[in-house]
């Protein structure tokens, strides 16, 4: 059984439809990250599981136990919230030990769990200051240890790193991933980055205008997005229509002519030889020939823009060498064919 | 440092401007002459002895002082749900509500006394001390709404949340997280509300008596037939209970939130 089952919820304010009949279910101990652009539901769906919002239609279970129209005070989890939410005119030490005493716990008894969860977080000797003297790292680490005194089975997190600079952004993933795994707590975490969710989640539910577009882990999603959306949001992709397919003798439509096929293909998955060059290549290869577009290096690797069929494609290279490619030059792309990922493209 | 040095200038005049009056009045108090006179003639806290001795000075001021405490305490009773109503919920005619509820600043307080005493006489509630009240509650609840509203934002909204997500419920939460919050609001509006009541003339004398006089109403109808240092006297009590009440509370919950931000 799952530890959080979410059956056929629906929710809407006023006229917008947040959510359209979503299902997902969370396993105890479970990394799944909801994942989406801002305005596809993803804060909608969280509050909802939270309880800060209540369904229109669906259920929502946790432990088999209906929550639906529990409220949010008696839900048997927490919630980290994405300007921390911390209360100001408490100490840190007060603001963990809130949980604790709210659930019944003595004066000591609360003082000794938040100290415990302090210092599970790093922050061990911070308790006698505010919230407003420490840093933006620090005070998302009183938000994660308030949320966690309580020992909940599941986790909330509301894009709970947005607000930190890059490399602490880098290090939190990392260690927010070592503590749920020493934890053994299951995770529900909302972010609209892409990077973020592949590095840490189990699983990732991909929404679009209050859907789920596809759930499933990092490596499926990114080889196997399950429509356009996905295959756009997640990485970067070419799209191209596919004319015939016959195992993998495919042939790509001109740009201009829209088919009900689509092959994606990533941008590292697309080799990039000299015109008449045919040394390095297999019979499952698929070839186009193109013209060089432009060169752009950025950072560890190079992208080299071709122009194909009235597409640009995109192949790129490891590292800064753009292999002497230069505008204008006529080259062959080539694309393993197993690299194709064939969707059905929803006509406009 | 010209521009400092002006902005300096300009700021002790405007403050000259502002206590010159206070101080002409607390010194024409001391004059031991009959009549008002600045600098005082002499020194003398016998105008002081006159209003203290006085059975209908005392009875007004007690009436005041309660009438602004009991309208303070009512405003704020009446001011802090209608501002979590209107911060948190929408709702059908939220904007008029709002709106209504604010109305009292902009109207004429002559216009508001003439229909209460209306409406009052038309259900029996005239001149006596709950008329008085319903009268001042409906002047000074806006001041006290005015000053909670900006304080229930959505990061404190946020902070509720986090609150019953910790496992408090809707009172526990109020009282632990709102309150606290909006506290430093609620002061600055009780201070405007009972300022505001307690020097309220033209409401208030649409429903005082011979019997049931506010201070200001009974100022205001002695100086209509004659101009003595008693008045001054009287004024200055006033002056030093206000101060005396500011520091008080100051001492006790401090009123760096009025000239600080902490944001």
């Amino acid at each position: 059984m799952a530890l959080l089952s979410i059956e056929g919820v629906s929710k809407s304010f006023g006229s917008h439809q947040a959510l359209k009949d979503v299902s997902l279910n969370v396993e105890a101990g479970e990394f799944v990250s909801l994942l989406g652009p801002s305005g596809c539901g993803k804060t909608t769906l969280l509050r909802l599981i939270a309880g800060f919002l209540t369904a229109d239609r669906g259920t929502i279970r946790i432990d088999g136990e209906d929550i639906t129209n529990v409220p949010a005070h008696r839900r048997p989890l927490n919630t980290v919230f994405q300007n921390y939410a911390l209360f100001p005119h408490m100490s840190v030490q007060d603001n963990v030990a809130y949980g604790p005493r709210r659930s019944g716990a003595g004066r000591v008894e609360a003082a000794e769990r938040a100290s415990e969860a302090l210092s599970l977080v790093g922050l061990g000797q911070m308790g006698d200051r505010y919230p407003r003297q420490l840093s933006g790292g620090q005070q998302q680490r009183v938000a994660l240890a308030r949320a966690i005194v309580n020992r909940p089975k599941l986790l909330l997190l509301d894009e709970p790193l947005s607000a930190l600079d890059l490399q602490l952004r880098r290090r939190m993933q990392v260690e927010l991933k070592q503590l749920q795994e020493k934890l053994g707590v299951a995770f529900v975490f909302v972010t609209h980055d892409q990077e973020e969710a592949m590095a840490m989640s189990d699983r990732i539910s991909v929404l679009s205008e209050g859907r789920i577009q596809q759930v499933g882990n990092g490596a499926e999603i990114y080889r196997r997005p399950a429509n356009r959306f996905v295959a756009e949001f997640i990485g970067e992709a070419n799209l191209l229509s596919i004319d015939s397919a016959h195992g993998f003798e495919i042939v790509f439509a001109p740009a201009d002519q829209s088919t009900n096929r689509l092959g994606v293909v990533r941008p590292e998955h697309v080799r990039i030889l000299r015109e008449g060059d045919t040394a390095a290549l297999s019979e499952n290869d698929v070839r186009i020939t193109a013209e060089v577009a432009a060169v752009a290096s950025i950072g560890g690797t190079t992208d080299i823009h071709c122009t194909s069929l009235g597409y640009e494609i995109v192949a790129r290279r490891l590292g800064l060498s753009d292999g002497g490619f230069k505008p204008g030059d006529k080259v062959t792309l080539v694309i393993a064919g197993d690299d194709i990922h064939i969707i059905e493209s929803e006509r406009s | 440092m010209i521009l400092r040095n002006l902005i300096c200038i300009v700021a002790l005049f405007g403050m000259t401007f502002l206590v010159l009056p206070l101080a002409v009045l607390v010194g024409a108090s001391l004059t031991t002459s009959e009549f008002l006179a600045f600098p005082p003639q002499g020194l003398t806290l016998k105008w002081y002895a006159v209003i203290f001795s006085n059975p209908t000075y005392v009875a007004s001021f007690l009436t005041s002082t309660w009438l602004a405490a009991s309208a303070t305490l009512i405003a704020i009773l009446l001011a802090v749900p209608a501002a979590l109503a209107v911060s948190r919920y929408d709702f059908p005619g939220k904007g008029a509500f709002s709106a209504f509820l604010l109305s009292p600043l902009v109207l004429p307080h002559l216009v508001l006394g003439a229909a209460l005493l209306q409406f009052g006489g038309s259900i029996g509630l005239t001149r006596n001390f709950w008329a008085l009240l319903v009268g001042h509650v409906v002047i000074v609840t806006p001041f006290v709404l005015r000053t909670v509203l900006p304080l229930l934002s959505r990061e404190q909204q946020a902070m509720e949340e986090a609150s019953r997500d910790l496992g408090a419920d809707g009172v526990t939460t109020f009282f632990l997280v709102t309150l606290p919050q909006i506290r430093s609001g609620l002061v600055a509006g009780a201070i405007f509300a009972f300022i505001t009541s307690f020097i309220n003339v033209e409401l208030s004398i649409f429903n005082t008596t011979a019997e049931l006089n506010t201070i200001p109403v009974q100022l205001f109808n002695y100086v209509q037939y004659s101009v003595d240092p008693s008045i001054a006297a009287v004024s200055s009590a006033t002056i030093v209970a206000a101060a005396v009440a500011i520091i008080l509370i100051d001492l006790t919950v401090g009123l760096d939130f009025l000239t600080t931000n902490d944001d």
